[in-house]
């Protein structure tokens, strides 16, 4: 894999296709776990290792799976790395995997994973794919900390569960305070990105021009000099 | 189709793909389920650290024989080493018949039993989908309910949480049926 290839896909994974802001994927695990920073960070760094074991496995396995049963050996295996989570959690963060409940299972079925198995890691070699699916899962943790962050902070007054301050708008610890919340990280998320592409199209144009003023300008030379 | 025939079919295949992954999967994840197990002492010391902080330590098992009520029952009671009792109970009738286990934090003064002071939820069967509202403060009304009816550990409470109201009956259930035990089958030498 080339650093060119490599850097596309960091850029992809955490910017262009971030699955929270971008792709609106993984929205049920989002709004729910992103009460406190803590549980955010928690199910982030989940969701990153399983990306990164299920992409590396469905890719190595890419030219063994049929077509017609990739979907049910994609969730097998996603399924499997899941249960692996779930069992370290329970043995070592016992109060995480209380915090993530039911939405730590739910990881099975989350689209970010099957979503990057299947467009990804079942056409692109082990290394290109595990790498998509640690940025991808960066990407993720990155954008669901933020909210946590944000909802703990407004919602309790707290920050990784220390205290503060004694301010807090409950509203947006619960789910309605979720959605506005969510809301608008994807409306500021996607302003930013779009001026920063804007910028990037006017850098690339002025480029551009320069490139063609220059070749034009020694053009111009070359054929007076032979005119001369 | 012969049986040569579809010993080389796709179908054939995709069959042994999908075994072959589920065995492996199995086997990771029973050798993985053998080491990361967790022992129901580790489960019993983490309910005294989450109820009583550090220091509380298991001092000897009073119990763990199940004792049966019309509305729950007492799975396991504990002695602990401040004097206090923790015992796991089950309420029955939640959410579609479900039951709730609940770890009852009982506060003894010299031997007496003074109150309920806290309570945890220990587990609960799939079908209570609103276990969540069910924090610390909303399990703090059930530790200070003292309306709770404890007579042969019957319907239980007046305390409901708002959108959990079966929930609400199984976790009451379960609170009352360790009431009830603490006040009239914890055998006296054990106090």
């Amino acid at each position: 894999m080339t650093g060119q290839r490599f850097k596309q896909i960091a850029k992809d994974g955490v910017l262009i296709n971030n699955p929270t802001f971008r792709l609106v994927l993984g929205t049920c695990p989002t709004l729910a776990i992103s009460s406190s920073a803590f549980n955010s960070l928690g199910m982030g760094l989940a969701v990153t290792f399983i990306l990164i074991c299920s992409n590396a496995i469905i890719s190595s396995l890419r030219k063994v799976i049929p077509n017609e049963v990739r979907i049910p050996a994609f969730i097998l295996i996603i399924a499997t790395f899941v249960t692996i989570v779930r069992m370290f959690l329970y043995k070592y963060i016992p109060d995480l995997y209380s915090s993530l409940g039911v939405f730590l299972p739910l990881i099975v079925v989350n689209c970010i994973i099957l979503g990057r198995a299947e467009s990804f890691a079942s056409k692109n070699p082990v290394l290109e794919s595990a790498c998509d699916g640690l940025f991808t899962g960066i990407g993720f943790t990155l954008a669901i900390t933020l909210m946590g962050v944000f909802r703990e902070v407004l919602g309790a007054g707290t920050l990784f569960g220390v205290k503060l301050w004694d301010f807090s708008i409950g509203y947006f610890s619960n789910t309605a305070g979720a959605f506005l919340v969510y809301g608008l990280f994807i409306a500021g998320f996607n302003a930013l990105y779009e001026k920063f592409e804007q910028a990037r199209k006017t850098r690339n144009y002025v480029e551009i021009m320069q490139a063609k003023s220059m070749a034009g300008a020694s053009e111009a030379a070359t054929s007076e000099s032979k005119e001369v | 189709m012969t049986v040569k025939q579809f010993l080389q079919s796709k179908i054939m295949k995709c069959i042994l793909v999908l075994l072959c992954i589920a065995l492996v999967s199995g086997g990771l994840l029973a050798i993985l389920n053998d080491l990361w197990a967790v022992s129901d002492e580790e489960i019993v010391n983490r309910a005294i650290k989450s109820l009583c902080g550090d220091g509380i330590t298991l001092q000897k098992t009073i119990t763990t024989e199940k004792v049966q009520y019309r509305n729950g029952e007492v799975n396991e009671v504990y002695l602990l080493s401040d004097g206090n009792y923790l015992v796991k109970a089950t309420g029955y009738h939640g959410f579609h018949e479900g039951n709730v286990s609940v770890y009852v934090l009982a506060k003894f003064n010299n031997g007496t039993f003074e109150n309920i002071e806290k309570v945890s939820i220990a587990s609960y069967s799939s079908s209570q989908t609103l276990m969540s509202k069910f924090n610390e403060d909303a399990l703090a009304k059930f530790a200070n309910d003292t309306n709770t009816v404890v007579s042969g550990a019957s319907s239980s409470t007046n305390t409901v949480i708002t959108g959990a109201s079966y929930s609400s009956k199984a976790v009451g259930n379960g609170v009352a049926s360790a009431k009830y035990y603490i006040t009239h089958d914890l055998k006296k030498e054990a106090v």
